[in-house]
């Protein structure tokens, strides 16, 4: 699947875009600040209908604008789609060929993989922002997952409240098993997206590093058994009360990184650290392509910067033989090893422009 | 003129303040009254006073209603023994819309929600339980299929135990993340058809 078109209206700092990309290199040139970033969480929101960044959905209007707009014409298995979402009177509206759809009619028609330079912190962040990659990584292989994460944060969110503020054990426990319900898709999806995921990524890595180190990823739920999430709320209830909140549950989770059978959280140098994030990535991506039969869209954010030379070779050799579309932002050209099929837009205050001698 | 006594005003905020109506929905709908016959506006203003007037809660059912008890409670070629429990009216109308259920109905007014306060204070279940009373044998349970309509469901479902009555829900067929009031008339058939023990 690769964009044809690309119409961005106030969309924070760009005020209006109009791009033809290019079905395989993008690249999007500029300074700091100009709006590069603003064009890839423009693209991301349009393929998950979730901001990239933003807290918000106030923030991604353009300062002094009533209203957003971002869509594209998508072709996906010799079809053309037209998707737009767009915020108006507040309210966030997602439109397929023009009509206004819910999200389950919504996904399908383009997935995207983002890499940014926050992802090249992963192995040493917190589990949140681990569970944060997996949830997105699950996401694009299964869309219904996103659901099955809002309403267990909701439901989550209600438990607690109904917590401390003393409610009837009958109303917690209706609560905890609705929770039990959405826990448990969630942590099925998540363990069998890994066990698809994990001899992709001990691959990547050997590819990326050589045979002499060997990677493994795992998956690390809270709770091991999904089945028994409602007696263990039920018998934690009390203690839960004390603290305030859920202690246990699929909203603890990690996905656990391994070099030689020791946690890299702990032991892995800065080089081996930014290698397991590269095979994280190109793993999400293969396993996307190779197994789900989808050729996602990459969005880099100027990641080249925050790798090393050698990992970044790395990058552009899987780029070269990775079939699809790429957007790529940067502040310096130098990084980028693109000879043939680029088309380069020069990124300045908001203006979005094919750079001169382009194509 | 301060802008509180300023009639353009004070429409448009009293548009502004339905749900899925913003400033420039309401600027333009206050606008469209101003300009249309005079009996538009004078029509909708005695609509306004009088179903606030006129409309109250059905004494059995909580149903909205200008006769108590509603036409679904008085109507004798009603089933007694199946109550279809809903969230809101709309809800109500959407399954009646099926032509399928011949049961009584019992509107909620809302669902369990903590994050909005909502607790089983503010609905209408006492109303509910007061009905069980050994005739009716089974509660369909056809709140949305949210979060907080299925915590609801299961709520219910514990209340309603004791009294040897039977709770089903409605489940296949809703999409999810729809609200019941938008699903077509094959799906609430279908779902009805299909509903399920708690
Ligand atoms: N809602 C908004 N309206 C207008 N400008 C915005 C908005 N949100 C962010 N910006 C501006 O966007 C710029 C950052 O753009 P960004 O895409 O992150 O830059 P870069 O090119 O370095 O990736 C900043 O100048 C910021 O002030
Ligand atoms: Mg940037
Ligand atoms: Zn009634």
């Amino acid at each position: 699947m690769h964009l044809t078109r690309l119409l961005i209206r106030d969309f924070r700092n760009l005020a209006a875009v109009d791009l033809t990309p290019h079905a395989r290199f993008n690249v999007l040139a500029g300074d700091n600040g100009q709006g590069k970033t603003n064009l890839l969480e423009a693209l991301y929101w349009l393929a998950t209908l979730r901001p990239l960044r933003a807290a918000r959905l106030r923030e991604l209007v353009r300062w002094g604008a009533d209203g957003t707009s971002v869509s594209a014409r998508v072709r996906a298995d010799g079809l053309e789609h037209r998707l737009e979402v767009r915020v108006s009177d507040g309210d966030r509206a997602a439109l397929r060929e023009g009509k206004s759809a819910r999200a389950a009619e919504y996904f399908g028609a383009l997935a995207v993989v983002v890499f940014t330079p926050e992802d090249v912190g992963l192995v040493g962040a917190s589990p949140q922002a681990r569970r944060g990659f997996l949830d997105r990584a699950v996401f694009n292989t299964r869309p219904v997952h996103l659901g099955d994460v809002n309403d267990y944060r909701r439901a989550l969110d209600s438990r607690n409240t109904l917590l401390r503020q003393g409610a009837s054990a009958a109303v917690v426990e209706a609560y905890e098993t609705t929770l039990a319900g959405a826990g448990g898709r969630v942590m099925r999806s998540r363990a069998s997206y890994v066990e698809r995921f994990a001899p992709v990524f001990a691959s990547a890595f050997r590819g990326i590093v050589g045979d002499d180190i060997e990677a493994e990823v795992r998956y690390r739920p809270s709770v091991e058994d999904p089945s028994t999430l409602a007696t263990l709320w039920a018998s934690d209830r009390e203690r839960d009360r004390q603290r305030g909140f859920t202690q246990q549950g699929p909203h603890a989770d990690d996905l656990e990184l391994k070099l030689l059978g020791r946690s890299a959280r702990a032991y892995a140098s800065q080089g081996q650290r930014r290698a397991l994030v590269l095979a994280l990535k190109i793993a999400e991506i293969r396993v996307l392509t190779e197994t789900a039969g989808l050729t996602p869209v990459l969005l880099l954010d100027d990641v080249s910067s925050e790798l090393d030379a050698v990992r970044n070779e790395r990058l552009f050799e899987f780029l070269h033989g990775f079939p699809g579309q790429v957007f790529i932002t940067t502040t310096d050209a130098a990084w980028l090893r693109l000879e043939r099929d680029v088309r380069t837009f020069s990124v300045a205050a908001g203006q979005v422009i094919p750079a001169a001698g382009s194509d | 003129m301060s802008s509180e006594r300023d009639p353009i005003r004070r429409l448009i905020h009293a548009f502004s303040r339905l749900p899925g109506i913003g400033e420039k929905t309401a600027t333009r709908l206050t606008f469209f009254v101003l300009e249309a016959e005079e009996e538009v506006a004078r029509d909708l203003a005695s609509a306004l006073a009088e179903v606030r007037e006129q409309v109250r809660l059905c004494s059995v059912c909580c149903n909205l209603t200008q006769e108590d008890p509603c036409r679904f409670c008085a109507d004798p070629r009603r089933q007694d023994d199946v109550v279809c429990v809903v969230e809101s009216v709309p809800g109500l109308l959407a399954i009646e819309r099926t032509g399928e259920f011949r049961g009584r109905y019992h509107v909620l007014h809302g669902v369990l929600a903590p994050l909005d306060g909502i607790g089983p204070e503010q609905l209408r279940i006492t109303e509910l339980l007061r009905r069980l009373d050994g005739t009716v044998r089974e509660l369909i349970v056809a709140t949305n299929p949210s979060v907080e309509g299925e915590a609801t469901a299961l709520y219910l479902n514990k209340l309603a135990a004791p009294f040897g009555v039977r709770t089903t829900r409605i489940a296949s067929g809703v999409p999810i993340g729809s609200d019941l009031e938008y699903a077509d008339q094959v799906t609430l058939t279908r779902a009805l058809e299909g509903r399920r023990e708690i």
